[in-house]
């Protein structure tokens, strides 16, 4: 006579306390027969309905994560982001305060702070993505991408062997073209900002910029930009 | 970002900001963050709070994993710290704040039990393993082993509209997908 294989069904009910009394004398006895096939499946719904009830896993409610991610966007907004997940938010705000300060001492624009897109100094080492061609802090090139409303900041950073001091290249992709000789300045966390202007394609540069933490605020026409998070090392 | 995205590319972007790729993150570390935090003792009055702090605590301290493979751990040590520090703060204690400058530095003077990071990496794993599965099978698995109280076969027929007769089948088959899902994982543990 054929054997007849219970199924999974049956075995799951057996191991979880729910098959009726016939059903449960039906499937053990075919297990202590040994039937080598149901066993294996058996253990191993076991182990499966062993953990599940071993570890009560905990839901957090889906209102806590979405006010969590409004928190983070509204956090991202006052720091900006790239910053604020570098070591200490009270750095941040310094340098976000001395931005302000920057601003209001020349134009008394309030600035906006642009959002850090891409690092290639974060990404592996042989990581291509949006056309850049090195990873990694101790690659030729550094590239940075940050965005503003519909407006796209790129900079360059490439580090001077001679000397060790780096040079800042830049340029605005804007939604409408770059006046020529928008004020840029390269502001450091103490001491004077270096300044430039931006040429007709909205491109600026610095050199002989020393190592250090700055951000480069751009008096665009509609308001100042800042880009936050060049840290130089 | 979706929920295949490798871990080492999921966090780079919460560190750069990437709005999606911070959904993606607490759908997968969300639970976990909340039951260290329940765990720890804060009631659930005050959960609310301590995973907005907690949230806050990884977003800002995330930049210093060295090695993604630890992450469950460091981040039950980071939620457990900053629900210590709330309920220090309550009780008009001072506490060390496990945000201020330099704070990852210091010896932590409550550490998490061993037999506890154990349960809460386990159940990590199965909630990984659960995530894999198709929601019906999320569904149904959470009705009638991890919810409390259970849900009667009846209720999942009005919940989901699974035939009644449907319910046992379509366990067996979401325990046997779970089973291969956790198998997967298991060197991920």
């Amino acid at each position: 006579m054929a054997r007849q294989h219970p199924s999974l069904d049956a075995i799951a009910s057996l191991l979880d306390g729910t098959a009726p009394e016939a059903r449960r004398r039906t499937v053990r006895g075919h297990l202590d027969a040994g039937c080598a096939r149901c066993r294996a499946q058996a253990d191993g719904f076991g182990t499966v309905l062993q953990d599940l009830r071993l570890d009560p896993l905990t839901r957090v409610p889906q209102q806590y994560v979405h006010a969590a991610l409004a928190q983070l966007t509204a956090t991202q907004c006052r720091v900006g982001a790239h910053q604020a997940a570098r070591p200490g938010i009270a750095r941040a705000a310094a340098l976000v305060a001395r931005t302000t300060e920057l601003l209001s001492n020349g134009a008394g624009v309030a600035g906006r702070i642009a959002r850090l897109a891409l690092d290639s100094a974060a990404m592996p080492t042989c990581a291509a993505a949006a056309g850049v061609r090195a990873g990694g802090m101790r690659a030729p090139m550094r590239h940075l991408v940050y965005e503003q409303d519909e407006d796209r900041y790129t900079l360059r950073i490439r580090r001077e062997a001679s000397d060790a001091s780096y040079e800042v290249m830049g340029q605005i992709l804007g939604a409408t073209p770059t006046v020529p000789g928008t004020p840029v300045q390269l502001c450091p966390e103490t001491g004077a900002p270096q300044r430039a202007a931006c040429s007709p394609t909205g491109e600026f540069s610095f050199d002989g910029i020393r190592p250090g933490r700055y951000q480069v605020v751009i008096d665009a026409p509609g308001g100042a930009v800042t880009l936050t998070g060049l840290d130089l090392p | 970002m979706n929920q295949t995205a490798p871990l080492d590319e999921l966090i780079v972007a919460c560190c750069a900001g990437d709005d999606a790729a911070w959904r993606e993150f607490l759908a997968r570390y969300g639970d976990l963050l909340y039951s260290v935090a329940l765990r720890t003792g804060v009631s659930p009055t005050d959960a609310e709070e301590v995973f907005q702090g907690c949230v806050l605590a990884v977003y800002t301290n995330l930049h210093t994993l060295r090695a993604p493979e630890k992450l469950v751990p460091w981040l039950a040590h980071l939620a457990r710290r900053q629900t210590l520090y709330y309920l220090r703060k309550r009780r008009f204690e001072v506490p060390r704040d496990p945000l201020a400058p330099g704070a990852d530095g210091l010896a932590d003077p409550d550490p998490l039990p061993g037999e506890l990071l154990e349960a809460l990496q386990r159940g990590q794993w199965l909630r990984e393993g659960l995530r894999q599965l198709r929601p019906r099978c999320q569904n149904l698995l959470h009705a009638l082993y991890l919810d409390d109280p259970p849900l009667g076969y009846q209720e999942i027929v009005a919940r989901w509209g699974i035939p009644l007769g449907s319910i046992g089948p379509t366990r067996a088959r979401c325990l046997q997908a779970l089973r291969e899902a956790l198998e997967e994982n298991r060197d991920d543990r």
